[in-house]
């Protein structure tokens, strides 16, 4: 019914060709997913070339360790996101980048974002729009742990506030970010329903 | 264990997001095998993070696509191009949207269809009663033209003796024939136009007239069909034939009185 459950359906043909070792499976790989995974590198990593580098690597990894994902444990997006996240990180720890520079790192990668304009983006602006609806202080903490591998603790000492409020507020986090989306599949439910009287 | 509590932990966002330690991972995998809510839970948590990670996505250049695919060794090296596996919500939207359109009208085809099932079946029986009385037309159309296929032979056939029986004063309209073949040996009678038999205990009796005297051909009820066409017994040397009006099952001796028609074989 909804995208999600259409990706299911994708992902678990996908999971079986890249486990056969079948090329198709890289490509489809590639249309799916490598805009997220590119989002997600070049948050982290903020020359152009080099991310592009980063995301041939992880292509490269994604294909060499395939056979290592448990599709038991979880989503196949899940573990390319982690991959991912984990040798943009590599890569710009081996760049000699200091960990005091992180926040910074945020902010100029964002600010770097802002600058690549709309046509970077993919082509999901409802998406997206429906994202923007979350409230900032929310989508702060999610990227300081999606887009830079941040820990529980350093998020706590980056936004002064203590452990346990970190924890809570994540959950509280990716709870509203739920809601928009199931708000969104309703309205999606509704106007289909209304189609049909 | 309080399941509840557990997930409101935030444990699981955690856990999605990377967060935790080896060990911490281990336990919450534990978790999720052995209660199926939690499982649900990171399921549900996966999905928005992973429409997350979408909103967020910036497309790498296309020539990456490329230089990806000739990266991965294999040892066949043909790329085969999956077009239209990635889809953005807005396609998906609107393909489901599409969908839905064509479910609809595929309601509506449905409950035309089926208001109008009866009015198609009894169409349908109409015409197939229609055909059948076509059919039955048609057999009947066929065996006409095939009596007139074989009287047209019979009277092509120079060895064919037509003989015609003209109508006695008791009957002046009444006219048949005799067609008589001593080659084939064959005799076929043709009514053209006999008195309609008013009294049903009667029935027309053909005789022929050999050295003079009359032999049974048969009886018949062609009067009411005229135009009709009917083999009948061949006689050697007939002088002469005749229809006399006789009682149902025929005479051994004609009623001369009852006369209608006679011919003599010239």
């Amino acid at each position: 019914m909804n995208q999600i459950q259409e990706r299911r359906a994708q992902e678990q043909e996908l999971i079986k060709l890249l486990k056969n070792r079948d090329k198709q499976g890289v490509t489809i790989l590639y249309q799916n997913y490598s805009g997220s995974l590119f989002g997600v590198i070049r948050r982290i990593v903020q020359q152009q070339e080099v991310a592009e580098e980063v995301l041939q690597d992880v292509f490269m990894k994604i294909w060499d360790n395939i056979e290592k994902y448990d599709p038991n444990k979880g989503r196949l997006y899940t573990w390319l996101v982690q991959l991912t996240r984990n040798l943009a990180l590599d890569r710009v720890r081996s760049a000699s980048f200091k960990r005091s520079t992180k926040v910074d790192g945020l902010d100029s990668a964002s600010s770097t974002l802002s600058k690549l304009g709309e046509d970077a983006y993919t082509e999901d602006s409802g998406l997206r729009k429906v994202i923007a609806g979350l409230d900032s202080k929310y989508r702060t903490l999610i990227d300081y742990a999606y887009f830079q591998g941040y820990s529980q603790s350093e998020i706590a000492k980056e936004l002064d506030m203590p452990l346990g409020t970190v924890k809570t507020r994540m959950r509280t986090a990716i709870s509203e970010l739920r809601l928009l989306l199931q708000n969104e599949m309703i309205a999606f439910l509704l106007m289909l329903s209304c189609i049909q009287i | 264990m309080d399941i509840k509590k557990y997930i409101e932990s935030g444990i699981l966002e955690q856990y999605v997001l990377g967060l935790l330690t080896v060990e911490q991972q281990q336990e919450v995998e534990a978790k999720a095998q052995e209660y199926p809510a939690i499982k649900d839970e990171i399921d549900q948590i996966e999905d928005a993070l992973e429409l997350y990670g979408e909103a967020n996505a910036i497309n790498p250049p296309p020539r990456l696509e490329t230089a990806i695919l000739s990266k991965i060794d294999l040892p066949s090296n043909k790329v085969s191009s999956q077009q239209g596996a990635k889809q953005s919500s807005l396609q998906k939207y609107l393909g489901i949207g599409l969908l839905a359109a064509a479910s609809v009208a595929a309601i509506v085809w449905a409950f035309s269809l089926n208001n109008t099932l009866d009015t198609t079946q009894l169409k349908l029986q109409q015409v197939q009663n229609d055909y059948q009385k076509l059919e039955q037309n048609c057999a009947l159309e066929r065996q006409r033209k095939e009596e007139a296929e074989i009287i047209l032979a019979l009277y092509k056939n120079p060895d064919t003796r037509p003989v015609q029986l003209s109508g006695t004063p008791k009957a002046p309209e009444a006219i048949a024939s005799v067609l008589w073949n001593p080659v084939t040996q064959e005799s076929f009678l043709e009514v053209s136009n006999l008195p309609p038999i008013a009294d049903a205990t009667k029935q027309y009796q053909l005789w022929a007239i050999v050295d003079g005297t009359p032999v049974d051909m048969g009886v018949f009820d062609l009067a009411i069909d005229n135009d009709s066409f009917l083999e009948v017994p061949f006689i050697e040397t007939p002088q002469a034939f005749a229809i006399t009006l006789e009682n149902k099952g025929g005479s051994t001796n004609p009623t001369l009185e009852e006369m209608v028609v006679i011919g003599n074989v010239s």
